[in-house]
């Protein structure tokens, strides 16, 4: 304790340069904290999204996402109501959607284009959150009526070559799984956006049963799991896998290519980034401990003089580093805390990403698990670049330390 | 047995490409509780004696031995542990560690030592008051005067107890009056604790205090006498 004591008061002795020091881990932490707080939340939300969007299990036909299908449906999943049924007893499971990804022609009497379809029902539009957004119109009626005329949603861009409006009649035209042709009379219910402009230029979502019927078919080609607590996603994976063999079990984020590339681009930006913020904190008290040791050249003679252990010496100046650092690092965190509480308070956008045409709200999460693993990245590094820098000083002989001048 | 006895010894520095002889066979016997005066020109080699003496420098060639034991001048750690519990050091320039108080300073050999808090108290407090310094225990080196500066340093080196006091040009940073009391101080102290004393002094004013008086000319010792 006397030393923690001793190197407390040594930290006073040049306050400008105490406090620069200090100053610069703070920023530093800071910035570690706020690039790795910006690359948590993209992985959260991006991580979030993709389950929203196919669930945090998704069942298919063994080699449906491992090769093209030759005719529509024919790597189809079978008796979904039963499996469905069986999938529900099981309470963390909140609830399984059906989807139908299929493809054709949408016709307005004058221009025909292609779509890429999604049957869907239409609880999956509470789960997607803010992923798809509605332009104009309305979602997908929860009960579609035997009677009324199947509905579509249309991405904008879709909506605008075709040039329909909600209300709007269209013509599907699609291939049934024998290979005939077939055609569905549709009604324009909603134009959605999904932010990726190329999508939304092909999107077109259908009732799960408007799709079956013009694909003449009762399969689907996927069946989403969404769990209760989103977080056992991985045992729920084992668990479904060992009780369906047959089937193809896919994990959330072997679907979730997105988030994988996004997560891998950050990883090894925001990680260079942090490790010079870390040399640069090294180097900061290097520079301060290199100058704290020529000042005190003398009195590292004396203290030799009077019996002070070499190693003593060096845990002084060590233990100097180590305020250093941790009184940098809990300022940096506060800082980085009242960063992220800020962003809360104010609506900061991010410009669209590349590809994108909607931008998003900046926000910051302060992890705790970050803030240790940086505090201890920054101790680390202050201490090994004090010791380094000690280390000359205290194999200076004890009479040429007491004769510098 | 003396307490410290060097042989031969011999010490140079490289000068430029020049090899400087500053001591040469040295035979000096410091019995406990005596006090001896090192005196000389500047760069008579006193200092160099001294420091041997204190085992903070080495000779080049030649023995030493305290209390009867070889000093192994290789082995730092075991002249770390002898400097640590047995030698206490006054310099000129008092040496005192700025960002302590008097009294923290004071007690710092005791810390090392690993004394109590009652104990480095209790002792701190003693010292203090015999070298009439105890109204500025709380005070930093830079709010005292030069005299009161020594005076700590002095309770520094002694409040262990040590068995040699080496002290280098003590007074040389005083005015006269200072001066005399500080070595008077010095010598009833030493006495009192019972430690041998080597001053390295060119003031010719200490001689009355010194026991024997010891005269180094390019690096020869002489003298030897009261």
């Amino acid at each position: 304790m006397k030393w923690l004591y001793l190197a407390w008061k040594n930290l006073g002795r040049n306050r400008r340069r105490t406090l620069a020091t200090l100053l610069l881990t703070a920023v530093a932490v800071l910035g570690i904290m706020a690039l790795s707080g910006f690359a948590l939340y993209t992985y959260e939300s991006l991580k979030e999204a993709s389950m929203r969007k196919e669930g945090q299990v998704i069942l298919s036909h063994p080699e449906y996402f491992q090769r093209e299908e030759n005719a529509p449906m024919e790597l189809g999943l079978d008796r979904v109501q039963q499996l469905q049924q069986a999938l529900q007893a099981d309470p963390g499971i909140d609830t399984t959607l059906a989807q139908i990804n299929f493809d054709g022609l949408v016709s307005n009497g004058e221009k025909s284009t292609i779509f890429m379809g999604q049957g869907v029902e239409p609880e999956s539009f509470r789960r997607q959150g803010p992923g798809v957004d509605l332009k104009q119109g309305r979602w997908l009626t929860p009960e579609l009526s035997p009677q009324a005329l199947p509905e579509v949603l249309l991405g904008q861009r879709l909506a605008a070559s075709l040039k329909v409006q909600p209300g709007d009649g269209l013509t599907l035209l699609g291939t049934t799984t024998d290979g005939v042709l077939n055609a569905l009379d549709v009604s324009v219910r909603g134009i959605i956006s999904t932010g990726i402009p190329e999508l939304d230029a092909r999107l077109l979502k259908v009732h799960l049963q408007s799709a079956q019927e013009l694909l003449a078919t009762d399969q689907v080609s996927q069946l989403g799991v969404y769990l209760q607590h989103p977080h056992q996603d991985e045992s729920y994976y084992q668990k479904i896998r060992d009780q369906y063999p047959e089937l193809g079990v896919t994990p959330w984020h072997e679907r979730a290519t997105f988030y994988q590339s996004v997560r891998n681009l950050y990883n090894r930006i925001f990680g260079v980034m942090g490790v010079i913020l870390l040399v640069m904190v090294g180097f900061a008290i290097f520079n301060t401990a290199s100058m704290s040791v020529m000042e005190r050249t003398r009195e590292l003679g004396t203290l030799a003089a009077l019996g002070t252990r070499r190693r003593e010496i060096l845990g002084l100046f060590v233990q100097e580093a180590l305020l250093i650092g941790l009184l940098g690092s809990l300022l940096g965190l506060l800082l980085a805390g009242g960063l992220s509480l800020g962003l809360y308070w104010v609506d900061v956008q991010m410009p669209p990403p590349p590809g994108q045409t909607e931008g998003y709200p900046l926000y910051i999460y302060w992890s705790p698990w970050m803030a240790g693993i940086t505090s201890l990245a920054v101790v680390l590094f202050a201490v090994l670049a004090a010791g380094l820098a000690t280390l000359k000083g205290i194999n200076k002989p004890i009479v040429e330390a007491l004769n510098h001048v | 047995m003396s307490l410290i006895t060097l042989q031969q010894l011999h010490k140079s520095y490289r000068v430029g490409k020049q090899q400087q002889t500053v001591l040469t066979g040295i035979d000096l016997q410091l019995h406990q509780g005596e006090m001896i005066g090192l005196i000389g020109p500047s760069g008579s080699g006193k200092s160099t004696l001294l420091n041997i003496c204190g085992l903070i420098d080495h000779p080049d060639e030649g023995e030493m031995w305290w209390q009867g034991q070889p000093v192994d001048f290789s082995s730092l750690t075991k002249l770390t542990e002898l400097r640590r519990n047995h030698i206490g050091f006054v310099f000129q320039s008092f040496n005192l560690i700025p960002v302590m108080s008097a009294a923290d300073n004071v007690a710092y050999p005791l810390w090392l030592r690993g004394d109590s808090r009652a104990e480095i108290k209790k002792a701190v407090q003693k010292v203090l008051e015999e070298v009439e310094v105890a109204e500025f225990a709380d005070q930093l080196p830079d709010a005292l005067s030069g005299g009161q500066r020594q005076r700590v340093a002095i309770a520094r080196a002694l409040v262990k107890k040590p068995q040699l006091l080496v002290a280098d040009e003590p007074t040389a940073s005083l005015d006269e009056e200072t001066a005399l009391v500080v070595a008077d101080l010095m010598k009833k102290l030493g006495r009192e604790y019972g430690c041998a004393l080597v001053i390295a002094t060119h003031d010719d004013r200490l001689k009355p205090w010194c026991d024997c008086i010891y005269q180094l000319h390019q690096g020869v010792l002489q003298g030897g006498a009261a």
